[in-house]
C-alpha cells in the first residue's frame, strides 16, 4: 500500500505536463472534438474513456501533432507540452513525436469470430480503474475529469454515469 | 440517466437483492410490531413466535450478502451501482441487528409475563416501539423511492425517540427507587427501552444511507443525539 500511496501522493502534488486549452478539431464539416480544456499532470496514469467515436484518440492524436498526417483535419486552441506550444511553426513534428509516444490499440480481440461482438461490459473499463485520473469524452466533449475513485464512485454528470455503470454503450 | 443497463442480467441482479432488502425489512416491521404486542399484552405464546421468526431475518442477512459478493465479483458495480451494492450490505446488517433486539424484547416479555406488572400495559414502551416502526416504514419507502430528503427527515426524528427513551429512565429509575422488589422487573423494561432506542439508531442508519446511495455524498455529522442518560446521576430523595 505504501507504493500506491505514494504514487497517490505525487498525483496530488504534480506538475502540469500537457495542457489543452479550448481545443477544437474539425474533419471537413464534422466537428469532432468540442472545446476541451485539460491539465495531464506529469508521472501520472490518465485514462481516457468514453463510447466510440466520442473523440479520445482524436484528442490523443493532437498531442504529437497525429492529425497533421490527415489533410481534412483542422485544429484550434492550444495544446502545451512542458508550456510550449507544439503547434509553433518553429516546433519539428518529428522530435515532437519523439517525445510523446503512441502505442496503438491492437484490433480484433476476437480474430476467428466473424459473428456479433459480445456485448460491451464494465470489464471493458477495468483498463481505466488503474489510473490515477480519468477523463471521460462523450460526443467529442470532455464531460468529465477528475480522480479515478471519485468518478468511479461518485460521477457528477449523468452522462458519465451512465456510461460507467454500462448503461450506454 | 437510462434506467437499464446493457447487460439485462445486471438489472436482475440488483432487483433481486432489493427484494430480499424488503422481504427483510417486512418481517423486521413485524417483529417489532408483535414483540411490543407481546409485551403489552404478556402473550408468551407470541413472544415465542417472535423469537422464532429471527431465523428467517438472518437466513436474509446472509443471502443478501451473499449476492452483494456475487455481484461485485462477477459484475464489478461503479458509480450509483456500486454505492447500492454497499448500501444494502449496510441496511441488511442494520435490519439483522433491529431483528436481534426485537427477539430480545420477547426474550425478555417471556421473562416479565411471571413476574408482578410494574408498568402496567408499558404503554410508553408501546408508543416508543410504535415510532421506530414507523420510522423503519418510512426508511423502506424513501430507499424505494431514492428519496434523501424524506431520508433526512427520518434522521432528524430519531431525536423524538431518544426523548421517549431519557422520559422512559427516569420513570423507572423512580420506579425502583420506590420500591426495591421492582427492580429486576424494571431492569428487564429498561434493557427493553434501551434496545428500542437502539432500533431507532439503526433506522438512522439506514437513512443515511439512502441519502449515500442518492446523493454519494454521507449526511451531516452532527447527528441528533438527545440520548442524555449515560451523563445522568441518580440524585437521593
Amino acid at each position: 500500500m505504501d507504493a500506491a500511496r505514494q504514487i497517490d501522493e505525487h498525483t496530488a502534488q504534480a506538475e502540469v505536463k500537457v495542457s489543452a486549452r479550448d481545443v477544437q478539431v474539425y474533419y471537413g464539416a464534422t466537428h469532432a472534438i468540442k472545446d476541451v480544456s485539460v491539465d495531464i499532470a506529469d508521472k501520472t496514469v490518465t485514462a481516457f474513456i468514453g463510447p466510440s467515436g466520442c473523440g479520445k484518440s482524436t484528442f490523443l492524436r493532437c498531442i504529437n501533432r497525429m492529425n497533421d498526417t490527415i489533410d481534412v483535419a483542422r485544429i484550434e486552441g492550444d495544446i502545451l507540452l512542458d508550456g510550449e506550444d507544439i503547434y509553433d511553426p518553429a516546433v519539428d513534428p518529428v522530435q515532437l513525436r519523439a517525445r510523446v509516444g503512441m502505442v496503438f490499440q491492437k484490433p480484433n480481440p476476437f480474430p476467428k469470430s466473424k459473428k456479433k461482438w459480445p456485448p460491451r461490459t464494465t470489464f471493458f473499463l477495468q483498463g481505466a480503474r488503474v489510473s490515477q485520473k480519468t477523463a471521460f469524452f462523450h460526443l467529442g466533449n470532455l464531460v468529465e475529469y477528475g480522480d479515478t475513485g471519485q468518478i468511479f464512485t461518485n460521477p457528477q454528470d449523468p452522462r458519465t454515469e451512465s456510461y460507467i455503470t454500462g448503461r450506454i454503450g | 440517466m437510462p434506467d437499464q443497463h446493457i447487460q439485462s442480467a445486471f438489472d436482475r441482479d440488483l432487483e433481486d437483492i432489493q427484494a430480499n432488502i424488503m422481504k427483510m425489512g417486512g418481517l423486521v416491521e413485524e417483529a417489532i410490531r408483535q414483540g411490543a404486542l407481546s409485551l403489552a399484552t404478556r402473550d408468551e405464546d407470541l413472544a415465542e413466535t417472535v423469537r422464532r421468526g429471527d431465523e428467517a431475518i438472518d437466513t436474509l442477512e446472509d443471502l443478501i450478502n451473499e449476492d452483494a459478493a456475487r455481484v461485485i465479483a462477477l459484475r464489478a458495480p461503479t458509480a450509483v451501482d456500486l454505492r447500492l451494492v454497499l448500501s444494502v450490505m449496510k441496511i441488511s446488517g442494520n435490519l439483522e441487528r433491529i431483528g436481534d433486539y426485537a427477539k430480545n424484547m420477547a426474550k425478555r416479555t417471556t421473562v416479565l409475563a411471571q413476574m408482578r406488572p410494574v408498568d402496567e400495559n408499558a404503554i410508553a414502551l408501546k408508543r416508543m416501539a410504535r415510532e421506530v416502526e414507523l420510522m423503519l416504514k418510512d426508511a423502506l419507502d424513501a430507499y424505494v423511492q431514492r428519496d434523501a430528503d424524506f431520508a433526512e427527515d427520518i434522521i432528524e426524528r430519531d431525536r423524538e425517540v431518544d426523548q421517549m427513551y431519557n422520559a422512559l429512565f427516569r420513570e423507572y429509575l423512580t420506579f425502583m427507587m420506590e420500591d426495591p422488589r421492582n427492580i429486576t422487573a424494571c431492569m428487564h423494561l429498561h434493557f427493553i427501552a434501551k434496545n428500542i432506542e437502539r432500533m431507532g439508531d439503526h433506522v438512522t442508519s439506514i437513512a443515511e444511507q439512502v441519502v449515500y446511495l442518492v446523493t454519494g455524498e454521507r449526511p451531516d455529522e452532527n447527528r441528533p443525539k438527545a440520548d442524555r442518560t449515560s451523563t445522568e446521576r441518580v440524585r437521593k430523595i
